[in-house]
C-alpha cells in the first residue's frame, strides 16, 4: 500500500506570483503564450476544502534534496538535524492556522493534552494520512509527553550511512511539532529518539516550565 | 458606519495590522488614545482566552464611551475591533471576524512572509475595507 504524504499545494501558486512584501503583481502581465495563466492574487485562492494529494516520491525527492544541500555545507552531523528542525519550525508556524480553520467547528486548543491529541490526530492525519501510532506522558518528570511513530514516511527513503549512525532526519517533523506548540503559545522542545525496541520512532516534547504553571493555574 | 478602530496583534503583543476608519465628516484626534486602550485591553483578552475555547470572544471590555471585541486565531493571535459609541450586533462582528480570519490564514502561508511581520500588502488592506463597508 503506498503512503500518501499529503502537502498543501495552495503555497504553489504564491511561490510563483508573489514578491516579497506580499504585493501582487497583477497589473504586470506576462508576455502571452500558451498555456501561461495570469498571475492570481493569494488572497483570492480558496483554502477552505482540502488540496490534492502530493505523491510520496514527489516529496522524497524534495526531501533529498533538502537533506543533501544541508549536508554539503555542514561539518557537524548535530547541525543538520537542527537545520531540518528549523526548517519544520517554519512549516509548523504557518499550518497550525489553516488546519484548525478547515475543521467543522473550528475551537482554540487550551490546554496540554487537547493540543496533543489534536497534533497526533489532526495534524498527523493532515501530514501522513493515519494517527500517531500512541501519545503518552512520561512518569519521570511533568512536563514531558511521548509521541511514538512506528513507521514515519518522511525518512522512508532515507539510508543513514555508517560514519552517521545516529541521525535523525524525523528532525524535519520534530521541528513541525515544535512550530505548531510554539504558535500556539505552548513553547516546547522537541527531540527525536529511536525507541526502546528499535523499531519505532518517539518524539520526545519537553515544555517550559511556564506550560506546567499555566495549566495548574487552570485546572 | 460607525467610529472605529481595527487592529491585528500578533506575538509579543506587535500590532501587524491597524486600520481605522471615522463617522464621516468628523475629524479624527484621538488616534493614541484609542491604541493606548487597545493595548489596554489586551490584558484582559489574555486572562480571558485560557478559560474558553472559543474563537469570538464578543465583548471584552469598556471605556467611557468605547467598547471593545475580541477574536482568537488558533495561533493565538487577536483581532481587535474598538468602536465608539454605537457598535453593530454581535453576528455581524462575528461574520466580519470570521472573514478576516481567511485573509488572515492565507497571508500567513505564504512562506515569503516574514512571521510576525506588519502586513503590508495593498491588496489585503483594500479587502479589509470592503469587508468594513458590508459587515460594519
Amino acid at each position: 500500500m503506498r503512503a500518501q504524504f499529503r502537502v498543501s499545494n495552495k503555497l504553489l501558486p504564491s511561490i510563483t506570483t508573489l514578491d516579497a512584501t506580499n504585493n501582487t503583481t497583477s497589473s504586470i502581465v506576462a508576455p502571452s503564450s500558451p498555456g501561461k495563466q495570469p498571475l492570481v492574487d493569494i488572497l483570492d485562492v480558496p483554502i477552505k476544502s482540502k488540496p490534492k494529494e502530493v505523491s510520496m516520491s514527489a516529496f522524497s525527492f524534495l526531501f533529498s534534496g533538502i537533506v543533501q544541500y544541508y549536508q554539503e555545507r555542514l561539518t557537524h552531523g548535530a547541525d543538520l538535524e537542527q537545520k531540518l528542525s528549523d526548517l519544520g519550525y517554519s512549516v509548523g508556524f504557518r499550518i497550525n492556522e489553516i488546519i484548525l480553520y478547515r475543521e467543522k467547528n473550528p475551537q482554540r486548543k487550551n490546554r496540554v493534552i487537547p493540543m496533543l491529541q489534536f497534533i497526533s490526530n489532526t495534524v498527523w492525519t493532515m501530514l501522513f494520512g493515519k494517527n500517531a501510532s500512541s501519545l503518552e506522558q512520561s512518569t519521570d518528570s511533568i512536563n514531558r509527553y511521548m509521541i511514538y511513530e512506528n513507521q514515519p514516511i518522511e525518512c522512508g527513503f532515507i539510508s543513514i550511512p555508517k560514519n552517521l549512525s545516529g541521525l535523525q532526519c524525523s528532525y524535519f517533523t520534530a521541528g513541525i511539532i515544535k512550530g505548531i506548540l510554539t504558535a500556539s503559545e505552548f513553547p516546547a522542545d522537541v527531540k527525536v529518539f529511536p525507541s526502546q525496541n528499535k523499531e519505532s520512532t518517539v518524539f520526545i516534547v519537553d515544555f517550559d516550565y511556564d506550560v506546567i504553571d499555566r495549566e495548574e493555574l487552570w485546572k | 458606519m460607525p467610529a472605529a478602530y481595527f487592529v491585528i496583534v500578533g506575538k509579543e503583543d506587535c500590532p501587524l495590522y491597524e486600520l481605522e476608519f471615522t463617522a464621516q465628516g468628523r475629524k479624527e484626534d484621538q488616534s493614541q488614545l484609542k491604541q493606548f486602550i487597545l493595548h489596554a485591553s489586551l490584558d484582559v483578552v489574555e486572562e480571558l482566552q485560557w478559560g474558553s475555547k472559543e474563537l469570538f470572544l464578543k465583548s471584552v471590555d469598556k471605556f467611557n464611551n468605547f467598547s471593545i471585541s475580541a477574536y482568537l486565531t488558533a495561533g493565538y493571535v487577536r483581532f481587535l475591533i474598538l468602536f465608539d459609541g454605537e457598535r453593530k450586533s454581535d453576528d455581524s462582528i462575528k461574520q466580519f471576524f470570521t472573514e478576516v480570519h481567511e485573509l488572515w490564514v492565507k497571508i500567513q502561508l505564504n512562506p515569503f512572509y516574514e512571521l510576525n511581520a506588519t502586513i503590508d500588502s495593498p491588496s489585503f488592506e483594500s479587502k479589509i475595507k470592503q469587508l468594513v463597508n458590508r459587515y460594519l
